[in-house]
């Protein structure tokens, strides 16, 4: 009886996601309806042959460079936000867990913020301040008389990834940090443990199950990422999502959308495996 | 804990490049100048326009129409959920993983997924499949605060309840209830900011009038920039802030 | 439903006939593991019954069977001649002290007390009299509005037995009650449930894996062991008329020598014979003596000696532990005895009539 109570969320979920994920691999096999939409029933591996290839002017099926490279610079991108915002949020989450404990929860606070502020506000704060004229090319002016011009360009869109993530890799770090026991600490300081010792032996090890769910937290959304690269790269530097996003919009291809939406989960669910398998 | 030397240098860098650009936004919400990154002087003139700018409104109010229909939807679905079986045990477990699907799933594909599905079944594409979707990615962020206090409530308390003649229904109103309702509120809060924080879900879904203000604020960035996005952007923000933070005292009480 | 008055029942203890609770031959399995095996007890009415054992030997899913949160394999539970299993939890006129309390934290003590009442839809009037009453038992006057989270553990204790007792219970249980209080306030307690027990004749049903505890407070002990009562008696029959090896050593020290029946006599291992007083029908047995019941003399002509290998003083005695071929015998001394020497040989001779012959 109690149990019955499970089903209104179960079949919400089911209804609404797995169902229409299903669906969205049955699309991708179907064939593309030029004006947008598919037609039903005829079948086609044209989609799932569109993810890699092209034809050429004769016809011929060619590797499509362009999208193994989109393919390849959202993979390299996600990765780097994942470099970089492990390599901000480790040593800034030992030194939150070093505080006393009423100013952890204040700064717990703090850095939660920016999580639950909208995907799009914090790609727009960076707009302001990497524009033509913007605030870094206002605080640059003296040196750079020019400006730097950083909006639209791979470092525009690292520093909005960043921006956007760091939270995400911060929180699952602290929080595995501030439950190490810190008796574990004295004792290993105690049997003569150095700072590098302690860090690489006592306490890196067991803040490890945070440190992988940062990571699947952060490359997994940076992989699927579609706002930010949409508003700091200016079209230039596209991501899978901006291409996924493409198919639907101006392209009007369904099934080649669905295709690469399914590449995209699958290659997010192959990392969060490698992350829970570790 | 441990103590390395330069840690508070990078602690403190980071913290000011999260609050930074937040920072600007705010900031320049109250620039005198009608440019956007100009500073001209203090005024709450952009304010004034942005709250004139009908089609605005119209967004602001899609989103806390598309927020609350989501919260209503996902707190009660997500409670239920949390209450159906025992802390321990493998359906609580499953349940847990179903509930939070959501989460492994990249929003784009969530998105384009709920697109396919909605046009293809031939349900119409607006505010009422944005706030259906929302409810969904809202769930496990429902579902996790009130799971969190079920967890930490001593389970000899129901016991009790019934040793002390109570039916199941008075143990649930009378015990239950009011010790998990912080967690329900809590999750609630935080279903309303995930639903106002979304917007690839609802750039996907928007159909005709139902543009939801991030929406509308990603066109007015990519069409030209004025002043008065900065006023909306802080709106978005200081509703965001204030729910979780309020969401924070909840859950700590 | 409960309705004797609280205070003015102890005249209510009826001598023979029915008995207030019946537990006839419970058995329940938890993953093959029998927590309870074929348990049968009376508890009276006004009595002070403790379940005794250590962890895991079923005392506590007995109290839960009876409460209503187990429901057993088989048997039956009686109450006033009633059959019991059949009813919900809300539905047994019994109430009970959980081991962490389980006070409502939203509520304040007044309410907590005042839960049961108002699930039994008692007119106002009666439940704040009631209530009043109750929290004056438990002597918490002045407390109604504070919540649990501000008092002491002492202190919550009493507002657990205020809320059970409220009610009116035909037997109130009590799950290891005084196992989270520290040793002073847990010796006040026991005084408190002894005094309470007294004032109100309610049958008290109660969990403890301590043996002083049960001692000290119960009427009638049950001791148990692996989902089976071993022995059911007074706290002296328990401790004095061991009915086996197991009660001898779980219920007061006891010293432990294996035995053969040889006539009158019992041989021990190193060949000597003991006289015992028997409580075993075959021939083998093991001899069981209290420290307290030996003393210690010289070593020659004594079938039970060794030599010293520690002495314990704790104010109110020493006990001196003894080496031999027997293994380590403990004797205890009373104050003022002379303290044996470590290394010193020396012989154990139990006192006229302490010496058990008991099943192993």
């Amino acid at each position: 009886m109690r149990a019955l109570l499970a089903a209104p969320a179960l079949l919400a979920a089911v209804l609404l996601l797995v169902l229409p994920l299903v669906l969205m691999g049955y699309v991708s096999t179907l064939e593309r309806n030029p004006n947008g939409g598919v037609v039903w029933a005829v079948h086609s591996a044209q989609a799932w042959i569109s993810v890699l290839w092209d034809l050429d002017f004769d016809g011929k099926r060619i590797l499509n460079t362009d999208s193994l490279r989109i393919f390849g610079r959202s993979l390299l991108v996600a990765a780097l936000t994942t470099v970089i915002t492990f390599v901000i949020a480790l040593p800034t989450a030992l030194w939150m867990v070093g505080q006393p404990p009423r100013r952890r929860m204040a700064l717990l606070f703090l850095v939660t913020v920016p999580f639950w502020t909208n995907v799009l506000v914090r790609a727009y704060a960076w707009v302001l301040l990497l524009r033509a004229g913007g605030l870094v090319d206002q605080a640059v002016a003296p040196l750079v008389p020019g400006g730097l011009g950083l909006l639209y360009t791979p470092t525009a869109i690292a520093l909005g990834m960043t921006y956007a993530f760091l939270p995400l890799m911060l929180l699952p770090i602290y929080l595995s940090l501030e439950a190490i026991d810190p008796r574990l600490i004295e004792a290993a300081a105690d049997l003569y443990a150095g700072r590098r010792r302690m860090l690489l032996r006592v306490v890196l090890p067991l803040a490890r199950p945070g440190i992988v769910a940062g990571m699947a937290l952060v490359f997994v959304p940076a992989l699927g990422s579609f706002v930010t690269p949409e508003l700091l790269g200016g079209g230039k530097a596209l991501l899978i999502g901006n291409l996924i996003q493409g198919q639907f919009g101006a392209l009007r291809n369904w099934p080649l959308g669905a295709a690469m939406a399914i590449v995209l989960l699958l290659l997010a669910l192959a990392v969060l495996r490698a992350g829970v398998r570790r | 804990m441990i103590r390395v030397p330069g840690l508070g240098v990078v602690a403190a860098a980071a913290l000011l490049f999260l609050y930074v650009p937040i920072a600007v936004v705010v900031a320049l919400s109250f620039n005198a100048s009608s440019m956007v990154t100009l500073w001209g002087g203090f005024s709450v003139h952009w304010w004034g326009e942005a709250a004139r700018d009908a089609p605005m409104r119209a967004a602001l109010g899609n989103s806390l129409v598309a927020a609350l229909a989501a919260t209503s939807i996902a707190t009660p679905l997500a409670t239920a959920a949390a209450l159906a079986f025992p802390p321990q045990g493998r359906a609580q477990g499953a349940t847990r993983a179903i509930v939070a699907l959501p989460l492994l799933v990249p929003e784009i594909v969530l998105a384009v997924a709920l697109l396919l599905g909605f046009v293809l079944v031939g349900i119409p594409l607006g505010l009422p499949a944005i706030a259906a979707a929302h409810a969904v990615i809202a769930l496990p962020f429902a579902y996790l605060p009130v799971r969190t206090r079920l967890d930490a409530l001593d389970p000899a308390l129901g016991e009790a309840a019934r040793d002390l003649y109570a039916s199941p229904w008075r143990s649930f109103r009378r015990i239950t209830l009011p010790l998990i309702a912080p967690g329900v509120a809590s999750g609630a809060m935080l279903a309303f900011v995930v639903s106002l924080g979304d917007f690839t879900i609802a750039f996907f879904l928007s159909g005709p009038g139902s543009t939801t203000l991030p929406v509308y604020v990603f066109g007015l960035v990519r069409t030209g920039l004025t002043p008065a996005v900065n006023a909306v952007s802080t709106t978005l923000l200081l509703l965001s802030v204030g729910l979780v933070a309020a969401s924070r005292l909840l859950s700590n009480r | 439903m409960p309705d004797r008055s609280l205070a003015g029942a102890a005249c209510a203890r009826h001598d023979g006939g029915m008995p207030l609770l019946d537990v006839q031959a419970l058995v329940k399995t938890y993953a093959g593991l029998r927590a309870l095996d074929g348990v049968s007890v009376g508890v009276e009415q006004g009595q002070f019954f403790a379940l005794l054992g250590p962890s895991g030997c079923g005392k506590t899913t007995l109290l839960r069977t009876i409460a209503g949160f187990v429901q057993p394999d088989s048997g039956t539970v009686l109450l006033e001649g009633a059959p019991l299993l059949h009813l919900p939890p809300e539905r047994r006129p019994v109430n009970t002290v959980f081991q962490s309390y389980a006070l409502f934290p939203h509520l304040t003590v007044a309410e907590n007390v005042a839960f049961g009442l108002e699930s039994l839809r008692l007119p106002r009037a009666e439940v704040a009299a009631r209530v009043a009453e109750a929290v004056r038992l438990v002597r918490l006057e002045g407390m109604e509005t504070r919540r649990p989270a501000a008092l002491s553990g002492g202190q919550q204790q009493r507002v657990a037995l205020a809320r059970a007792l409220a009610p009116r219970p035909k037997a109130l249980l009590l799950d290891e009650p005084l196992s989270a209080l520290d040793l002073v306030l847990r010796r006040e307690m026991q005084l408190e449930l002894k005094r309470l027990q007294r004032e109100l004749g309610t049958a008290f049903i109660f969990v403890t894996h301590d043996q002083t505890e049960a001692l000290g407070l119960a009427d009638r002990i049950a001791v148990m062991r692996a989902g089976r009562i071993e022995q059911l008696g007074s706290p002296e029959e328990v401790y004095e008329r061991p009915v086996n090896a197991y009660v001898a050593g779980f219920v007061g020290e006891a010293n432990l020598v294996p035995a053969t029946r040889v006539g009158a006599l019992w041989r021990v291992a190193t060949g000597a014979c003991l006289a015992a007083e028997v409580g075993v029908p075959g021939p083998e047995a093991v001899l069981v003596l209290r420290p307290e019941r030996a003393s210690l003399a010289d070593p020659r002509d004594q079938p039970l000696h060794g030599a010293v290998t520690l002495t314990e003083y704790d104010g109110a005695g020493t006990t001196v532990h003894v080496a031999g071929p027997l293994g380590t015998l403990r004797v205890r001394l009373p104050p003022g005895a002379a303290r044996p020497v470590v290394g010193e040989a020396v012989g154990i001779v139990p006192d006229p009539g302490a010496l058990r012959a008991v099943n192993a």
